[in-house]
């Protein structure tokens, strides 16, 4: 008996020593850090000295600074574009790419519409500058169609911003929504045709509601890599209606202001944190 | 109606895959530019500014660093949630799914919170920015999606082949990298592979936790001040090539295994 | 609604596979067909093509009087109980038993009163609003055979769906089916592997192997009176004895066997016309055994008792004829006799009971003395 007992011990022992180092290391780089940013969020900058003053001055401020403040609204706006966009945009070519291109295609098919995410996120968004520079393709394809006389704004706007946003999250939701679109049992489409269900009203009743807690969750990963993202905005925004990550990063930057890098950081979170729960309940109520 | 249906599918799949590669193709074309500017039209082909991006030595350092930073945090992302992933699966310790939460965690906060944190930190207890902060940062942030990866292969029958391996005399040690290791290399290995495109591609906790030497997406970063450049196209298309073909390497060798297994 | 059903030419090929073979089969109206057979003779591929699923290579199907197909699964008049049941998980039970009715643009009060006499009928009264995951897997079953029956088709095709039940609730299925199906009237087609399920509810039984029909008619027909020697060995345990034909008088058989000479009324091979000379199979189904002596019994000598297993109704015994030591056969002795390893028994079999088929056909050496362990 005492065997069995040490036996047992020995291995709670060592799935313990598995656990340590994982859990040790979030603690210490990411617990931690997000407690100090909490504290350090409660402190203020006064000219180039740290001052612990543990008060919520950088969170009023947040509302009473008129950039600050418009840096959440542009933030959440452009998301929620982008976030609509990508899923009305890739849900199609998923969809495409499920049922109608040959299975021996499909894998294909599929790593051709995501191959460009190996290009270095960085390069990608100067990319689409280059598209869209004043002097860059597109300008100068629409000059030459003589369907514009003079070349348009388009880069450095908030319209290249959602562009390339849109590029990217176009890519990692054809991914996701065509996983989720295959492991759908093919005996649902089936049994619906044999009822008498035609096309439209088979996808419409049945592909739709059983795929849509999938797109829900490829939304929400869009969503939130979205809204914290500062390379898209910074390259292709145009140093106007600054997006929240800009803001936090123009803190750090010149002013090394941490204090209210910190606070904006955790106003971010705080929103983010809103959006799941409310993802998470809508879930749920499509679980029950 | 099934022609105007295919009509459709055709040319939707034109236009998507047109807006997809767009900027790349325009990308790779212009990093040929024999001028001076990366816009139509284009004069060429010149090697030229692939000649400069392998003469200039801050981009191959640059280089370099990335491969460094991204294979080895990934080993040690890979280590870390490979034994948390084992332990919570196989054994039943208490309050198992707050460990699963937290080592997960890091998964749904933004890059640029993490690297924050991890700047402030640093900052206070005096420790100086280099690519070691650089690689503890990619650890946190690899670390849960190893975990993930792992703990989803690791299934029931799993814990009744170790079993049978116990049953047969097999220690404990031998168990696991006779049997278990094996088993889940396949897992194991994507979650290598993903962590390192994850690692050689970031840049907000880079750019936040470097100071002189940097990754390459920072080093990318300094050369966009210089605005339109074909060099940025040249590594760009470096960069891509290279990707691409450890993807097809990578698609031919693991996983057509996995699918023939 | 009911029709009958009619495969004319059909077949079927996947790549270099033939999985069906110039099928030409007809159904009654209002009848319950079993197509049995073993993994891969091609009964699925047939239910499939009946169901508008797949389009045959070759043939035609027709069902009532019209050539469907060229026509659609959701043109035709059949719908099918799937063997995952593949009940709409969103949708309420009312609601997915509606769902015919409402790609029919059946009014919601309307579909509503039906979904509710269907789900009465199969025995799930008041469970509407509930949803699917809430139901046990054979209640799920119950719902799929409702939403199944609601739009009143002519055939209703089943796909092996007693599979994932245990023994106890899949008797009790094959029951309820049976009686359902008699109510409604409408042409039944199920497919299955387990020939004990096919014989508990069958009107016609249709046995397949390798894409081509073997055998096919009433459930004792095929037992009693198989017409190939896969289908005899397909339909429970049965034992097969090597013989010549002696002479072939009109009203009698000569059979010469290692047993003996057997003198077989001409009816033991009512499907072949056999020659003296040609090589046959004796056909004796364990139970056909008996140990009694009485009149008009053939005397086959005494056999040694080689394993004796008691299974309730009877003893399942191994014996080794005396006349052919090497040879073992399979028979089921009456529950009241005392049998042990070793004894000697008396071997007699009733002359009307055995059954002479051609030896062209020869069974491969699983079917030898087993029967039913094929799955």
């Amino acid at each position: 008996m005492r065997s069995a007992q040490t036996l047992a011990t020995r291995e709670r022992l060592r799935a313990w020593a598995f656990v340590a180092p994982a859990l040790v290391w979030t603690v210490a780089f990411f617990v931690v850090p997000f407690a100090v940013m909490a504290a350090v969020s409660l402190w203020t900058r006064v000219g180039t000295d740290l001052v612990r003053s543990w008060d919520f001055g950088n969170y009023v401020g947040f509302f009473q600074k008129s950039h600050f403040v418009a840096g959440l609204p542009n933030s959440l706006e452009v998301t929620v574009v982008v976030t609509l966009l990508s899923v009305l945009l890739a849900y199609p070519l998923a969809w495409i790419i499920a049922e109608r291109v040959p299975k021996r295609w499909q894998r294909l098919a599929l790593l051709l519409a995501i191959l460009p995410f190996w290009t270095s996120y960085v390069v990608r968004s100067y990319a689409w500058l280059l598209v869209l520079a004043k002097n860059g393709l597109v300008n100068q394809a629409l000059l030459g169609m003589g369907i514009i006389a003079e070349p348009l704004e388009l880069a450095s706007s908030r319209t290249a911003t959602v562009i390339g946003f849109v590029h990217f999250f176009v890519m990692l939701l054809t991914l996701t929504i065509y996983a989720n679109l295959v492991q759908l049992s093919p005996n649902y489409r089936r049994a619906a045709a044999d009822l008498g269900a035609n096309a439209v009203q088979t996808f419409w009743h049945v592909v739709l509601p059983l795929t849509l807690p999938g797109i829900m969750v490829g939304a929400f990963l869009t969503f939130v890599l979205c809204i914290g993202d500062y390379i898209t905005p910074q390259i292709l925004g145009g140093n106007r209606e600054l997006v929240l990550p800009q803001v936090i990063m123009l803190q750090i930057g010149r002013r090394a202001d941490f204090p209210n890098a910190a606070a904006l950081s955790i106003i971010l979170m705080v929103v983010v944190s809103a959006v799941y729960v409310l993802c998470a309940r809508w879930l749920k109520l499509e679980r029950a | 109606m099934r022609r105007l249906e295919s009509a459709a599918v055709v040319t939707y799949l034109a236009l998507l895959y047109g807006f997809i590669f767009l900027p790349v193709v325009i990308l790779v074309l212009f990093s040929f530019q024999a001028g001076r500017f990366p816009i139509p039209p284009f004069n060429g082909p010149s090697l030229r500014w692939y000649a400069e991006v392998f003469a200039d030595g801050r981009l191959t350092d640059a280089l370099i660093n990335s491969l460094l930073v991204a294979l080895i945090s990934s080993g040690v992302a890979c280590l870390l949630g490979f034994l948390a992933a084992y332990a919570l699966a196989r054994y039943r310790l208490p309050g198992s799914g707050v460990q699963r939460a937290l080592i997960t965690a890091p998964l749904t906060v933004s890059y640029l919170i993490i690297g924050l944190g991890l700047l402030m930190t640093f900052n206070m207890v005096g420790v100086p920015r280099s690519l070691l902060t650089v690689g503890i940062g990619h650890v946190v942030i690899n670390t849960p999606l190893c975990f993930a990866i792992i703990y989803a292969q690791i299934g029931e029958h799993q814990v009744n082949i170790e079993r049978a391996a116990r049953d047969l005399g097999a220690s404990d040690w031998q168990v696991m990298s006779l049997v278990t290791a094996p088993m889940l290399a396949p897992g194991i290995v994507a979650a290598y592979f993903l962590s390192v495109t994850f690692s050689w591609d970031e840049f907000i906790i880079a750019f936040l936790l470097s100071r002189f030497d940097v990754t390459l997406p920072v080093e990318i970063w300094s050369l966009l001040r210089s605005g339109l450049n074909p060099k940025t196209n040249a590594v760009g298309s470096v960069v891509f090539l290279v990707s691409t073909v450890l993807v097809l390497v990578l698609e031919v060798t693991v996983f057509r295994r996995a699918a023939r297994r | 609604m009911t029709a009958q059903v009619e495969f004319r030419n059909v077949t079927q090929r996947f790549g270099s596979t033939l999985a069906l073979d110039d099928i030409n089969l007809t159904i009654g109206a209002g009848d319950f067909a079993v197509l049995l057979g073993p993994s891969g003779c091609g009964k699925t591929t047939l239910l499939m093509i009946l169901g508008g699923f797949l389009t045959p290579n070759e043939g035609r199907v027709l069902i009532g009087d019209s050539d469907v197909t060229e026509r659609p699964a959701r043109e035709r008049p059949t719908t099918t109980m799937f063997q995952d049941y593949a009940l709409f998980p969103h949708m309420s039970l009312g609601a997915n038993v509606g769902f015919g009715l409402r790609m029919r643009g059946i009014g919601r009060v309307e579909r509503d009163a039906r979904a509710r006499e269907l789900l009465d009928l199969v025995g799930l009264g008041d469970t509407a609003k509930r949803m699917p995951h809430e139901l046990s897997g054979g209640q799920r079953q119950r719902v799929a055979l409702a939403r199944a029956l609601a739009v009143e088709p002519d055939v209703l095709l089943l796909d092996e769906p007693l599979g994932a039940l245990d023994l106890k609730l899949r008797r009790r299925m094959q029951d309820e089916l049976k009686q359902i199906q008699r109510r409604v009237g409408t042409t039944f087609v199920h497919v299955t592997h387990d020939q004990e399920e096919a014989m508990a509810i069958a009107d016609r039984i249709i046995v397949m192997n390798q894409g081509m029909i073997e055998d096919e008619g009433e459930p004792e027909a095929i037992y009693l009176r198989p017409r190939t020697v896969f289908a005899a060995g397909f339909m429970g345990e049965i034992n097969f004895l090597p013989g010549r034909v002696e002479a072939s008088r009109e009203n009698q058989l000569q059979l010469s066997t290692s047993l003996g000479e057997l003198s077989l009324p001409r009816s033991a091979a009512p499907r072949f016309d056999p020659r003296a000379g040609a090589a046959v199979q004796i056909c004796v189904r364990p139970e056909h055994f008996t140990v009694a002596a009485g009149a008009g019994w053939l005397e086959l000598g005494s056999a040694r008792v080689v394993d004796e297993s008691f299974f309730g109704t009877h003893h399942r015994c191994h014996l080794a004829p005396e006349r052919d030591p090497a040879r073992t056969l399979v028979a089921h002795l009456p529950q009241s006799m005392r049998v042990a390893k070793g004894d000697a028994v008396a071997l007699r079999i009733d002359p009307a009971s055995v059954v002479v088929l051609p030896a062209a056909d020869s069974p491969s050496p699983a079917h030898d003395s087993h029967g039913s362990d094929e799955v």
